[in-house]
């Protein structure tokens, strides 16, 4: 493999790694649940911060 | 309490103060520092004066007090001041002022040839000014905290000692065996405002701190300038270090501490020699040197893995020496003189107090741990382990899984302690790939800068018993920042989807890492509130609430009515110790206990107390009650009983009674 051809292949393998793990976090079966207590986090303190 | 307007201004000026001296010392010395090394290095000698003075005070004079503390250090930063005047050039002020300005300007004007990066660049400066706000806000509400972290700073306020207390409790003889040197550092930030108001900001100057030495690493590693930025800004967005940064844990500290002592040893690594960045002529190579056995010496006696980190670095220094001696031999004995002298005898000056100690008194230097080699007991202690067990999800998993299984954050929220998440999406999305890549490439082509500093960080990680744990190892995510932005440089031009990819991560952690513990409905309720008022006790966070709900009434009672100089008693194990000192930490408290009640009243008596927290229902209680009702009945007889405890507060689980004697005097 040639020079060009690894400089052209590295940025694709990066985001292909990136994505992977991405996919993996973010798929893990807690996740729904950590987002929604985020949310209501985020809810409350905008109702707060608007007096509600 | 209030923070006096007096005591604000105070405060502020002594630690500037330290803080200018020492930065004006190592600014003569910026041919052998870079400008972000001196930045740090001006923390580490103003952090090590700070611990210095404390032990001389606490462990010889018994007098660790705010004015001796304040004369003592506003005399040595004199001195240092003198001494540069005094010196060729004098003190080179304007010159200094120059160059932080050209740096300032330099830094703005790399930040702003990224839009991507002066939007993390925004987002670190608006988290920053949060974690300010909600660590003024709220009170010190962490579990260690206030079991053992706090009662440290206030046992030592009471008694301007630094010294062993009687061990009544399991609590006291961790508080008597733990080395304190951060606890020295959060009684720095009480004892001059007289309240714990910053006290839970304590680790943001090292989260700060890890942010510079992230970037200086970075730079040394020949990665280039807005990349490190990169690196060291994205090192601040892991959601332990941004949790912990209001606590009053050591744990950001710890690993900042190890990365600090790393980047100034980097100077001395064979692989930098061709560097730019570090200046050939006037180099003096002790300078770097010292600081990294000052930072090493911090960290020593800031956490019994202290000698862990030093057992490495130590064999780190050796592996290196031993590579430049090859063939010269002659540089042995300079070498040595030098890590000696430099090195070593700082750190052993600020670290090993707790350790010859712990020796002397229990026979043991890292007692309680028990040390056993090959089934001989070489040290005896309480105990072989770890005394808390991993928990179950990971208990019986290899130690990858284990690994994995918290990196990928199966919960439910972020928590400043949590034991199975902390190190964010970042870690696992972009720096794990990362480290990977920079370890393989680092060895196919013989980097051994990045060499060394991956194994040497990879070695503590390893070697740490609790790796699993994300704040004892946070160390390893710098390495993983120093590792993306190693990525960044060979990606170049075409980095710009990674670079998007870390906005992303980087406003996902911003938004997501909010402590359960800090409800937005308590924000807006401590906003409303007088400072006086901002306590443990309102604030209720949930992850004590469980344990505390029927204590915080006696707590609150002893927040509005122990005064400076008054003495509470107590006859029973409290859940904290750190409640039970009002926020100035002005009172004093004392363990009392006794089978008679005789005895019990004549130690109260000899102690000086003026309350006494009582369990109801309790020997004491019934002692108290049963002399009043005799007192009553004899008061029939010749006139007004004269008792000797009023009732001063009572809730069905607790009494606080007020000694007549103390209130008549």
């Amino acid at each position: 493999m040639n020079d060009n051809i690894k400089k052209e292949i590295f940025p694709i393998l990066c985001l292909l790694a990136a994505a992977v793990m991405a996919f993996i976090y973010f798929s893990a079966p807690e996740r729904p649940l950590f987002m929604e207590t985020q949310l209501k986090w985020w809810e409350e303190f905008l109702n707060a911060l608007s007096g509600r | 309490m209030e923070i006096r307007p007096i005591d604000l201004p105070l405060a502020a000026a002594i630690n500037l103060y330290l803080a200018l001296s020492w930065h004006f010392f190592l600014f003569r010395k910026r041919s052998s520092v870079s400008f972000a090394d001196r930045l740090i290095g001006a923390f580490m000698l103003s952090l090590a004066q700070i611990i210095a003075t404390e032990l001389v005070l606490g462990v010889i004079f018994k007098q660790l007090h705010a004015a001796p503390l304040f004369i003592l250090n506003s005399s040595i930063s004199s001195i240092v001041f003198i001494f540069l005047s005094l010196k060729n050039k004098g003190l080179q002020i304007g010159q200094a002022w120059k160059e932080a300005k050209e740096k300032i300007a330099w830094l703005f004007k790399i930040i702003k040839s990224d839009l991507i990066l002066f939007i993390i660049f925004l987002l670190f400066l608006s988290e920053t000014a949060w974690l300010i706000f909600l660590g003024y806000l709220f009170p010190s509400y962490t579990w260690d905290a206030l079991w053992y972290h706090l009662p440290i700073v206030g046992q030592i306020m009471q008694s301007g000692a630094i010294q062993e207390n009687p061990a009544n409790f399991m609590i006291d003889t961790f508080i008597n065996i733990f080395p304190k040197n951060m606890e020295l550092f959060f009684l720095w930030n009480v004892i001059f405002l007289k309240s714990d108001v910053i006290a839970d900001l304590s680790q943001l100057p090292f989260t700060i701190i890890g942010i510079v030495t992230t970037y200086s690493i970075a730079v040394k590693l020949r990665i280039n300038d807005k990349h490190a930025l990169y690196s060291s800004l994205l090192f601040f967005f892991t959601p332990i270090i941004l949790l912990q940064s209001t606590t009053n844990y050591v744990d950001v500290s710890v690993s900042v501490l190890l990365i600090a002592a790393i980047n100034f040893l980097l100077y001395e690594n064979s692989g930098f020699k061709s560097l730019a960045s570090i200046p050939e002529p006037g180099f003096e190579r002790q300078v770097p040197i010292l600081l990294a056995g000052i930072s090493t010496g911090i960290l020593f006696g800031s956490k019994g893995s202290g000698p862990l980190f030093v057992i490495i670095i130590s064999l780190a220094i050796a592996v290196q020496e031993a590579v430049k001696m090859r063939g010269k031999e002659r540089l042995l004995k300079k070498s040595l003189a030098l890590y000696g002298i430099y090195f070593y005898l700082p750190m052993l000056l600020l670290g090993s107090y707790w350790y010859i100690k712990n020796a002397v008194l229990y026979g043991n230097p890292v007692y309680p741990m028990e040390i056993t080699v090959f089934n001989r007991t070489l040290l005896k202690g309480l105990y072989k382990g770890m005394i808390d067990p991993a928990p179950s999800l990971i208990e019986n998993s290899s130690s990858v899984i284990s690994l994995f299984y918290v990196w990928m954050e199966r919960v439910e929220y972020y928590l400043y302690d949590s034991r199975l998440s902390g190190f964010g999406p970042l870690w696992f999305i972009l720096f794990l790939p990362s480290l990977a890549y920079a370890v393989f490439y680092s060895i196919v082509k013989k980097r051994f800068d990045w060499l060394f500093i991956t194994a040497l960080l990879i070695a503590v990680f390893i070697a740490h018993p609790r790796n699993w744990n994300t704040r004892y190892v946070i160390f390893i995510v710098a390495l993983g920042a120093l590792s993306f932005g190693f990525v960044l440089d060979r990606l170049g031009s075409r980095a710009s989807a990674l670079r998007l990819t870390a906005l992303l991560l980087v406003s996902y952690t911003f938004l997501t890492a909010n402590s359960p513990c800090v409800m937005p409905d308590k924000i807006i309720e401590f906003l409303k509130l007088p400072q006086s008022e901002r306590t443990i006790s309102r604030h209720a966070p949930f992850n004590i609430d469980l344990h505390a709900k029927q204590e915080y009434s006696q707590w609150k009672w002893i927040h509005d009515n122990v005064s400076e100089g008054e003495t509470l008693a107590y006859t029973f194990e409290p859940l904290f110790l750190s409640p039970l000192w009002n926020s100035r930490f002005s009172n004093k408290i004392i363990y009392l206990k006794s089978e008679k009640y005789a005895e019990w009243f004549k130690s109260l008596k000899e102690n000086n107390v003026t309350y006494v927290l009582l369990r109801k229902a309790s020997k004491e209680d019934e002692w108290i009650e049963k002399e009043k009702k005799a007192l009553a009945n004899i008061g029939g007889w010749f006139g007004r009983p004269r008792e000797k405890f009023r009732v001063v507060y009572s809730d069905g689980n607790y009494n606080i009674m007020k000694l007549i004697n103390a209130e008549n005097r």
